[in-house]
Parts: C-alpha cells; sequence; structure tokens
C-alpha cells in the first residue's frame, strides 16, 4: 500500500496511471509503475506552494476515474494543446508542465531507473 | 530576538546578500540575514534531482510566467544560486555598460568604476579558467564545431578552487551543491567570513513585510519555528533577487511610491538544443562547462553559446515526445551534445504578486527577441551539422535563470526604484545592490557585476550609516 501525507489513494492511483502512459517502459527502462516512484513523493508535494498542490489534487482526483487509454488520449490532447500560442494554450502547458514534471521528477531521480546507463558515480 | 541588536538586517544570502554581509562585517557593523532557504553545506547538500529541486528552488523547482512558456529558476538556500550555478565570472563590457548608462543616467556603470571592485570580489574567491585538457566530449564537439564554422569562442572562468577531475569528480553533481568544495558559493566563502566576523544567519526565516518607521524598519516574517516574529533594524538591504525584492516591496505597500516597482523585468531566455551523435559524449562527466562563445557577430545579434547539460529530469522536459518515444530518446542521454542560446532580451516583464506572496510574472518574447533566439538556434544547427549530429532536437522548455530588474537603478523616481546611493527612492532606511537593480539585460553572466556591485554599495551604505 503507498502512501503519502498530502495525497490519498484515489490521487495516487492517478499519478501511477499518469506515469504508465508517460514511462511505458522499454527494454532497458522499467516501466514508472515497476519502480519506486513513491517512495520519495511527499518531499515533491511538500515544497509545492499550497494552490498548486490543491490544483493538482483536483486534477488527480479526476483523472483517477479515467481508464488507462483515456489517459493516454487525455495527455495527447494535452500535449496537442500546448502547442497553441498565446493564452489559449496556457491552461494546457500549465497541465502538462505540472504532470510531466512530477512524473519525470519521480521517475527520473530514482538511481535504479538512471544508474545503468547514465549515473556518473 | 534582533531588536536594534543589529546595525543592519539584509534578506536574503545569495550573491549580493553575502558580500555585502562580509564587507559591512568587516567595516566593523554587526549584520542580520534573512534568509528563507535551508541551510545546506558540502556534507548535507541534496543527493537527488527530486530532493534538490525540492528543497533548493522556489515553487519545488520551477515557477512559471503567466503564458507557462517560460521557466523560472529562482533559489532558495543559504547561498542563494551560488550554490547551484557553474560559478562563471565575466565582467560586463562596454556595450552591456553603456546601455545601463543610457536607461539609468548613473555615470558609475563604467569600467573605471566597476574594475576596482570587480578585482576586490576576486580576493575573496579562488577561481580557475576550466582546465581544457579536462575537456569531456561535450565541450569536444563546441570547440571542435566553432572551428569548422569559423566562430570565436574563449574558455570559461569559474569561481573554483579545485575540482580534482582526475578523481573523478563531475560538476554535474555540484548543481545541487558542490560536496568537495571546490566551488566558491557564498555559503562556505564570503557569508562564512561574515559568519566569523559576528554576521548571524537566520535560516529558514521567509520575510513577508518590511514598514519604515521614522526611527527604525520593522520586519515582519515567518522564523525558523514557523512562529511569526517582527525583527526592529536600524537599516535594511533587500537582497533576495529581483522577483524577491519586488514581491516583498509590492506586498509592503510600495506600489504607489514607486511607480516603476516591478518593471523592466529580464530574464535572458535560455534555449537548450541537444545533438544526437552515434558514439558517446558523456556530456554529464566532468567540467560541466568548458567554453562560451566569444564572436563579435553574435553579441551585436543579441546572443551568446555555452556547452552546458543537465540531470536526466532536466533533459527529460526538454524533449517533445511522450511515452515509449520519450523513453527511446532518453536512453540516448549518453549520446547527447547540448548547446543553450542564452537570449539578451530587449522585451522587458512585469512583477505581480498575490496578497499571499507568490508571484505573477508576466514576460514574452519580442519579435527583436525572437529573432536572437532565431539566429542562436540557426548557429547552435550550424554546429551540430558540423559536427556529425545524427538528430538535433530543439528543447521545448526555456528556462529563465539570470532574473534582473524589478528595482531598477536610476536617477529618476519615476522610471526606477533604486537611487544612484543603492537607496530606494525617498526612503533613508532600505538599500539594494542586487541583480534586482540592473537596468536592463547585459546578454552576460550576471553573477560577477552583482558582486562588484554588492561591494560598491557597501562601501556607500557604511559610508552613510557612520
Amino acid at each position: 500500500m503507498i502512501y503519502s501525507r498530502f495525497l490519498n489513494q484515489r490521487e495516487l492511483c492517478a499519478i501511477k496511471k499518469i506515469g504508465e502512459v508517460l514511462c511505458p517502459g522499454t527494454t532497458n527502462l522499467p516501466s514508472f509503475s515497476k519502480t519506486d516512484w513513491s517512495h520519495n513523493a511527499d518531499t515533491v508535494f511538500e515544497a509545492l506552494p499550497s494552490d498548486d498542490l490543491a490544483g493538482l489534487k483536483i486534477l488527480l482526483w479526476l483523472l483517477s476515474f479515467l481508464p488507462l487509454s483515456f489517459i493516454s488520449v487525455f495527455l495527447k490532447f494535452i500535449f496537442s494543446g500546448a502547442e497553441i500560442k498565446g493564452l489559449l494554450g496556457t491552461p494546457f502547458r500549465l497541465i502538462k508542465v505540472g504532470l510531466t514534471g512530477l512524473i519525470y521528477t519521480l521517475y527520473y531521480s530514482q538511481e535504479r531507473v538512471t544508474t545503468p546507463w547514465i549515473k556518473p558515480n | 530576538m534582533g531588536n536594534k541588536n543589529f546595525d543592519i538586517t539584509i534578506v536574503g544570502s545569495g550573491v549580493s546578500g553575502s558580500f555585502l554581509a562580509q564587507d559591512l562585517a568587516r567595516g566593523g557593523m554587526k549584520v542580520l540575514v534573512l534568509e528563507a532557504g535551508f541551510h545546506f553545506g558540502p556534507k548535507t547538500y541534496p543527493k537527488d534531482e527530486l530532493t534538490a529541486n525540492s528543497k533548493l528552488y522556489w515553487g519545488g523547482g520551477v515557477e512559471l510566467n503567466t503564458t507557462a512558456t517560460l521557466g523560472i529558476l529562482r533559489p532558495k538556500t543559504v547561498g542563494g544560486g551560488s550554490v547551484v550555478n557553474q560559478a562563471l565570472l565575466d565582467r560586463f563590457d562596454e556595450d552591456a555598460l553603456s546601455s545601463w548608462r543610457d536607461a539609468s543616467e548613473v555615470s558609475f556603470l563604467n569600467k573605471d568604476d566597476l574594475d576596482p571592485f570587480y578585482d576586490s570580489a576576486l580576493k575573496d574567491l579562488a577561481t580557475q579558467k576550466i582546465p581544457v585538457e579536462h575537456q569531456n566530449g561535450n565541450a569536444r564537439i563546441f570547440a571542435s564545431g566553432f572551428q569548422k564554422c569559423n566562430y570565436k569562442l574563449d574558455v570559461l572562468t569559474r569561481a573554483q578552487k579545485d575540482c580534482r577531475y582526475h578523481e573523478g569528480n563531475h560538476c554535474i553533481n555540484c548543481l545541487a551543491g558542490c560536496p568537495i568544495e571546490s566551488k566558491q558559493s557564498m555559503n562556505i566563502t564570503t557569508l562564512k567570513n561574515a559568519e566569523k566576523l559576528g554576521t548571524v544567519v537566520r535560516a529558514p526565516f521567509r520575510v513577508l513585510k518590511i514598514e519604515e518607521k521614522n526611527e527604525a524598519i520593522e520586519i515582519y516574517g515567518i522564523n525558523e519555528f514557523g512562529g511569526a516574529e517582527k525583527i526592529i533594524s536600524p537599516q535594511i538591504i533587500l537582497a533576495s533577487g529581483a522577483i524577491g525584492n519586488t514581491v516583498l516591496l509590492l506586498n509592503s505597500g510600495y506600489e504607489k511610491k514607486l511607480p516603476a516597482l516591478g518593471k523592466n523585468f529580464y530574464t535572458h531566455p535560455q534555449y537548450m538544443m541537444l545533438g544526437v551523435y552515434k558514439e558517446k559524449v558523456n556530456a554529464h562527466l566532468g567540467p560541466l562547462q568548458t567554453y562560451k562563445s566569444n564572436d563579435p557577430s553574435f553579441r551585436k545579434k543579441g546572443f551568446k553559446l555555452e556547452n552546458v547539460f543537465a540531470p536526466p529530469v532536466a533533459i527529460s522536459m526538454l524533449l517533445p515526445q511522450m511515452g515509449k518515444e520519450h523513453l527511446h530518446l532518453m536512453e540516448k542521454y549518453t549520446n547527447m551534445a547540448c548547446i543553450e542560446v542564452c537570449v539578451r532580451d530587449t522585451n522587458p516583464g512585469t512583477i505581480k504578486a498575490t496578497k499571499a506572496g507568490k508571484p505573477i510574472i508576466q514576460k514574452e518574447l519580442n519579435k527583436t527577441d525572437l529573432e536572437r533566439k532565431k539566429d542562436g538556434i540557426e548557429t547552435i544547427y550550424n554546429i551540430f551539422h558540423a559536427t556529425g549530429a545524427k538528430e538535433i532536437i530543439e528543447g521545448i522548455f526555456p528556462i529563465g535563470l539570470h532574473l534582473m530588474g524589478g528595482c531598477n537603478i536610476g536617477v529618476d523616481g519615476s522610471r526606477s526604484v533604486v537611487n544612484p546611493d543603492f537607496q530606494l527612492h525617498n526612503s533613508r532606511r532600505i538599500f539594494c545592490a542586487d541583480s534586482s537593480i540592473f537596468p536592463n539585460a547585459p546578454g552576460i553572466n550576471p553573477s560577477f557585476t552583482i558582486m562588484a556591485l554588492s561591494q560598491m554599495a557597501a562601501t556607500k551604505i557604511s559610508g552613510k550609516i557612520k
């Protein structure tokens, strides 16, 4: 069971699903869910400004109801929307930076993911 | 604590705050430094990117402008930017200084007046030209590309003692603080000197508001124990950077008194480009940066190039793809070279703040800036093509980490915030000398000039107070 001081089980489950879409794994890299992604997650949430954390929790709660395939479609939609210039694209970019920043931080900060191929020492 | 026990209080412990604390303490003043971030040192610096981003920066790692097109990296730790930067030291040229004089009408912004303070700063820091014999694959590609394209470059000078590369040290690690005490971060150099002379550093202490009274400054903040605290100080120096100083003054009600407050904000937007090579580049090993462009045509066009790299999380944020496509590209991390174009931005941004003290940063590129960016990116394409890159990726996430302006210096109080005595217009007790006073973007790494200006300010401030 994953535990967090900041997110509930539903929200944590959403992170796992988003992580699977963004980092599904290759022959060399593990899939997001196979890593110890939750180990240090509270350090990230603790550092977020309170309104950012509140916004993230709402988004995760909503996404938690979607199956994996729908989350994939949602993220593709967000990635496309982020390309729109000006204010219209702003909410897409905010969501994109927020979610990719979170997932890539949880994923690539783990030595288990990076050690075999890039860690200098 | 602090009620009139100190002669002066400095808000912020980065490059400016630390040099000011050291110089004022050397002059016999009792100095209190308040820093919003935590105290780390060589033995306690974060060991991974997650902890580093979360613990060493505001906003949990990155803040965004209002259109989410620019990531703002704002350090938050004792030592400030000097803990997480690459400690590059560059003097400003006449182009930068004359544009400052034009914008500010401040006459001492010239080479002759600043040089003694640049020299003086070097007495407190060890410096080295990055040893070219230790250059990594990324630097070799940069140098080779410059040679093939007939561009001019120079070796970077860095505030470092001895990185002992032969022992397997890698400067990519010191983006989260240098664990071997080679990088001359303020927390192990000037601030340490200040502390030896009696300066007290309180961290984490977040200043929320200041009020200037006839007899003193009242400083309101949240202290180390999470409690509200008021400190009374005869004088205050704001040294928490462009965004920190501006937000503090806005939340202290200075917007009407200082019409230029929060305006003239610049960031030197930086765009990282990746070249993927067939052979290993290992850009993450050894010295992270070795060269900078030194081509007069680049300077004229308003951009500069440097060989840089970043740890995996930062590199991952540059890639446009998602899913397996993204991971396959990340698998080529050790085959990637990286060059960044740093734009000398001409379109000033604006800093505002929410009541809770969260910055609202309006900052976009205008036509000139976009042209400069385009010229820089085209130049990088030339370099990567000339050196045989198999694939070229334009990073999708530009960053601003040279945060300048918001409290610009100038003679005219209607168009500037700080006067030539480094004092807020119409204030007797509030001073400022860090990058927030920059009148515009110099297009040169600002750190060394912040040191020089802060030393000059220390001389003026101590003269005024005495």
